[in-house]
């Protein structure tokens, strides 16, 4: 009797719960996380927050150590920085930085054997030396780029970080064509527009060597390269500093280990597997003028770190994404995208990715 | 994981959504429980993963146990539960009766045994049958009935009778 009242008891459960109206999946819940009430579940403050963080002081610390050797940089008194300034700028622009430059450039190229073509000396110029008094900067040329300098430079300066010479960073100049003059003119106001404050002292200008499919004529591409070996140790410099205490460890620790978290391992996954290029693009975009950057970093192994941004970009409510040839593209909102392709981690707003792998595309 | 086993259990994306929903009738709850549990998946080793959908509602079923025992947890007083469910297109009778049933075994669910509860859940609100909850559960398929079975029994003497089956209360009236 009782297993006959049993499986009448479980019948009638089960026509309640199957009659209960079931509203659809909401479109935008990728992983569900409670966009109603952030203190829920795994949120973009949770996951993104800290990978953004440390993903820009990636970005910042590759963009301001020219050598990564970070030990020589610590921390210093605001007055011993500032009277460091003041004899910079005390002295006038002669050929003795020359020395400097070179060998900070011959440093690079010597540790980066694989990037592009390097650069012989006639290739090489001064701006300040061929250009004296005669260059100025061209906000518009480069105004998001300056911006984003300028952030960065204004942030290290409250926190008596000495400011690098963007310039020693930036040793590689490519596009589609030979630059004319008026290319080369034009070139060098940007980058003194993109050097303000620090300044920019010299360019390379190199044959392209990238994926056909990065680059575009009507584009200025800026290519850092920067010695990965180090890139860790500066970013935990840069991001306990700006920060004012020890978050960088923390950070990476939590969201490796979080059980609520994309538990993905950037010290394993992410910072090994930069090969020590950093590709810059901008463009003019529309009768505006806006620019437009898009960033390519090497990886020297795509995989890791496609299902590493996989990862985090599940935990994101906000992401939607699509696929170009393959290729998966993660869309905040129109606004950012992320995508990993042919040995590239792609970071730019979502029009520029997509006409990249368009080209990436028709070349393959 | 890869990409396609990424999308592979993707797939599964609405039938996760409505085993939460079902159970939790709540969508915060049920938002957050997804989360966790295609989190929770991507994260197996998936090599020997035969059966993604049975996975899935396993660990939906889990994650959302979880939350109803909290959640009846925090209320305590179990006569004190408020039943606010949306009455939809089933005649108000049917669905209001259904509803004190639902938010009642809810309730109930939540005070079994963990794998009582899940068994019960998978077999009977899931249709899972007990070799695919065994083989979630890493038990045979005679150990899965006997959890039902229990959880069932639990459910019946604590039930109120105006939630039973009426040829059930009707049988139990003449035997009387």
């Amino acid at each position: 009797m009782n297993e006959q009242h049993d499986n009448e008891l479980a019948e009638q459960i089960r026509r309640a719960f199957h009659a209960q109206e079931i509203p659809d999946r909401p479109a935008n819940l990728t992983l569900g996380a409670n966009e109603n009430n952030p203190s829920r579940g795994v949120t973009g403050f949770e996951v993104l927050v800290p990978m953004t963080v440390v993903l820009i002081g990636v970005l910042i610390a590759i963009a301001i150590w020219p050598e990564n050797n970070s030990a020589d940089r610590s921390i210093e008194s605001e007055s011993t920085y500032q009277a460091e300034l003041d004899s910079e700028q005390s002295v006038p622009e002669t050929n003795e930085r020359t020395p400097m430059i070179d060998e900070t450039r011959s440093m690079m190229v010597d540790s980066q054997p694989t990037t592009a073509v390097p650069p012989s000396e006639s290739e090489t110029t001064s701006i300040e030396e061929e250009n004296p008094g005669m260059v100025e900067p061209d906000a518009s040329l480069a105004g998001p780029l300056r911006k984003t300098i300028d952030l960065v430079n204004q942030c290290l300066s409250e926190r008596h970080w000495r400011p690098e010479p963007l310039a020693d960073r930036l040793v590689g100049f490519l596009r589609g064509d030979e630059p004319t003059e008026v290319q080369r003119e034009e070139l060098f106001r940007a980058l003194v527009a993109v050097g303000v404050p620090q300044g920019v002292k010299s360019v390379e200008l190199a044959r392209p060597e990238v994926e056909p499919w990065l680059q575009e004529p009507s584009r200025l591409m800026f290519q850092y390269r920067y010695n990965p070996s180090g890139l860790e140790a500066d970013t935990r410099k840069f991001i306990n500093a700006l920060f004012g205490a020890d978050l960088f460890d923390p950070v990476l620790n939590g969201i490796r280990e979080d059980r609520d978290g994309p538990r993905v391992d950037l010290r394993k996954d992410f910072f090994p597997k930069l090969a020590g290029q950093l590709l810059l693009s901008v463009d003019r975009h529309g009768s505006s003028g806006e620019e437009r950057l898009l960033l390519a970093i090497r990886l020297t192994d795509d995989a890791p770190v496609r299902i590493l941004v996989r990862k985090a970009m599940l935990s994101e409510p906000n992401v939607s994404t699509q696929k170009v040839n393959e290729v998966t593209v993660y869309d905040f909102g129109g606004t950012v995208a992320v995508c990993v392709a042919d040995g590239y981690l792609l970071v730019s707003d979502v029009k520029l990715v997509l006409e990249a792998l368009r080209r990436r595309s028709d070349n393959h | 994981m890869s990409d396609d086993e990424t999308d592979s259990i993707l797939r599964h994306a609405d039938d996760v959504w409505r085993t939460l929903y079902r159970l939790l009738n709540d969508p915060d709850d049920a938002r957050e429980c997804y989360q966790q549990t295609f989190l929770e998946a991507i994260k197996l080793d998936d090599s020997g993963v035969a059966d993604w959908r049975a996975l899935l509602k396993r660990i939906a079923t889990c994650r959302a146990m979880d939350v109803l025992r909290e959640r009846y947890r925090r209320k305590q007083v179990f006569s004190d539960v408020d039943v606010p469910e949306p009455l939809f297109e089933l005649p108000p009778e049917s669905e209001l009766e259904f509803a004190e049933l639902r938010e009642t075994v809810r309730q109930l669910l939540a005070t079994l045994p963990d794998r009582q509860a899940e068994a019960f859940v998978l077999r009977h609100i899931e249709q899972l049958t007990p070799a695919e909850i065994g083989e979630q559960l890493g038990l045979p398929p005679s150990h899965v009935r006997v959890l039902i079975h229990r959880a069932l029994k639990s459910l019946r003497q604590s039930l109120p009778k105006s939630l039973h089956p009426i040829s059930t209360l009707a049988q139990e009236n003449a035997d009387e």
